[in-house]
């Protein structure tokens, strides 16, 4: 607060008290009091006056400046009612009250909504916990049948499989970093592990997957980083052309390794490229093939982003897309 | 008749916050004995200095008889206070200067009771609380456990709806904290008086039909004493302990 603000809020009060003893002065002066003693008792009001004022201002101020380094240093600003000092004067405390009642309402709603989300994953959790039990039996059921209906079936079971990892990863991606396990892997070993939960779609899809130069370590969550791969494996052999090939490959840059996964599948169109990240974005291809969620992708930009993982998308339509996945390596760290 | 729902408690000064409850529900029907227990830091406390509204919460409400406590003025809370809480301390806090006729009957003259009622009612509780000998004495003239039954007598002469008591039995040898938990049985079967009593000890909260467990600002677990002999509930309680950590001296 300046003292000008201070000097305009109050201005009423002091017009008044500047006329009043104006008045007073011309009152004495004219019922016969000597200038001398006037202007005495006028120079000793002035004092007064302009110190109480400047105590005023600069205790205001203080207070002003107070209360708002309070609210700077607050995480959860919504919490700043139960933070300020009561006040000094009634007028105060009657005030700060009103916004203390106020603020009550504030955060038992925010803390009703966490409440309501925390008890909704926990149940998701739970849901997915229990249906793998069927999905486990209906496999084991698959091996006691003809080997048409074997190799139908376990494909309807792994696209059931893969959609209730995708809803326990969505539902766990609020915070992930409660599950973050990083260490050091290779590359080849995670893009294995993420090959072979998918195989039997890329089977069915009869994709060829090539693999290059995979023979480097990174620093990253192993479950994390394999269920990112997944979803990329899955969008190649959803969105593919005639004779698909999806080509793995890594190459080493200055303190990172950059992996590429590309396919020649039917691309994506230029104008919804910058858009797939989006939830629930599917797109025209999305559109035509049916059955997109356009979840997958919004996942990984969430997991990478947190992971310090540079996503990348390039595509040209019906020549193929190919995203790139940079992570860190040893060197880095120390700077991190 | 009391139900509080869904509490939070954060302490603020200026950049640090804490959080001393954490969304703490729970309901104590009329003529009910409860006992909530937890290792220092746990946030019992704090519960029981909101619930007998010295302190404010940060969110959810408490109903006492009805009434929503947290949205009432600082005069209607006092009303309130005097009115249908009673209070049993660790350290009694009898005043020195009065009699202990005087201590129990100041509830009732800050009541603006007819002076000349408040003798009869004194009498009348202290014959049921076995104090009548010690009427006219002093606070410093009488034992711990004496004092601490005057204290339950004030707690309870102007019949207030609610006895809180916080550890009542924390300055007390065993056979006088035996005694002051007899007492209260007593008072909660014979007066109907609803109780809610905080304590780290597990004998205490073995007199409770109803145990509530605080561990980190959030309710841990509930025992029902139900028709099982105190000393099983003794040992269950003991079992929870065990469980909610702290070092064996919390549970003396």
């Amino acid at each position: 607060m300046t003292f000008s603000e201070f000097f305009s809020d109050r201005l009423r009060y002091i017009i008044f008290q500047a006329v009043f003893v104006m008045i007073s002065a011309l009152f004495l002066l004219l019922t016969g009091t000597q200038t001398g003693i006037v202007l005495l008792l006028f120079l000793i009001w002035l004092l007064l006056f302009l110190l109480i004022q400047t105590m005023d201002f600069l205790r205001c101020r203080a207070k002003l400046l107070e209360l708002a380094s309070i609210l700077d240093g607050l995480d959860k600003k919504y919490l700043f009612t139960e933070c300020i000092p009561k006040g000094r004067t009634i007028y105060e405390r009657k005030f700060t009250e009103l916004f203390r009642q106020a603020g009550m309402s504030m955060i038992g709603a925010v803390s009703d909504a966490e409440a309501a989300k925390r008890e909704y994953r926990e149940y998701v959790e739970s849901f997915v916990h229990e249906i793998k039990t069927p999905i486990t039996a209906a496999n084991l059921i698959c091996r006691m049948t003809d080997a048409d209906t074997r190799r139908k079936l376990m494909q309807e079971l792994s696209q059931i499989e893969a959609q209730i990892e995708r809803v326990l990863f969505y539902a766990r991606a609020e915070h992930p970093e409660k599950d973050f396990l990083i260490s050091q892997h290779s590359l080849s070993e995670l893009v294995a592990q993420a090959i072979s939960q998918h195989r039997t779609l890329l089977i069915q899809s009869n994709v060829r997957v090539e693999t290059k130069d995979l023979e480097q370590m990174v620093f990253t969550d192993s479950k994390w980083t394999v269920f990112m791969l997944g979803q990329l494996l899955q969008n190649a052999a959803r969105y593919r052309s005639t004779h698909p090939v999806i080509c793995i490959s890594a190459r080493q840059l200055k303190g990172q390794v950059e992996l590429t996964v590309k396919d020649n599948g039917i691309g994506i169109p230029s104008h919804e490229l910058s858009r797939v990240f989006e939830r629930g974005f599917t797109g025209s291809n999305g559109r035509a093939l049916g059955g997109s969620t356009g979840i997958g992708l919004y996942l990984c930009r969430k997991i990478s982003s947190l992971l310090e993982i540079n996503l990348q998308i390039n595509s040209t339509e019906d020549v193929g897309t190919s995203l790139t996945l940079t992570f860190w390596t040893r060197e880095n760290l120390t700077k991190m | 008749m009391l139900q509080v729902k869904n509490i939070e408690k954060y302490y603020g000064n200026k950049n640090q916050v804490t959080k001393a409850l954490d969304r703490v529900s729970f309901d104590v029907a009329a003529g009910e004995f409860i006992a909530i227990m937890g290792a220092s830091g746990s946030g019992k406390t704090t519960l029981l200095n909101c619930i007998s509204t010295i302190d404010t919460i940060s969110a959810g409400s408490i109903l006492l008889d009805g009434v929503d406590i947290s949205g009432l003025s600082d005069r209607k809370l006092a009303k309130f206070r005097r009115e249908r809480l009673g209070f049993v301390f660790q350290d009694f806090n009898l005043l020195d200067t009065l009699t202990i006729e005087e201590n129990i009957g100041l509830t009732l003259s800050l009541n603006h009771q007819n002076p000349k009622n408040v003798q009869k009612q004194v009498e009348k509780i202290a014959h049921t609380l076995g104090i009548t000998e010690i009427l006219k004495k002093f606070p410093y003239q009488v034992s711990g456990g004496q004092k601490q039954r005057a204290a339950c007598a004030r707690a309870m002469v102007a019949k207030q709806s609610l006895l809180l008591a916080d550890e009542p039995t924390g300055a007390l040898d065993s056979k006088a904290s035996k005694n002051l938990l007899e007492i209260m049985t007593q008072m909660n079967q014979k007066m109907k008086a609803t109780i809610l009593m905080v304590t780290h000890d597990a004998y205490s909260a073995s007199y409770a039909s109803r145990v509530l467990f605080l561990k980190d600002g959030r309710l841990f677990n509930e025992l029902l004493k139900g028709t099982r002999p105190r000393p099983t509930f003794y040992h269950e309680i003991l079992d929870v302990l065990a469980v909610l950590g702290g070092d064996i001296s919390d549970v003396i």
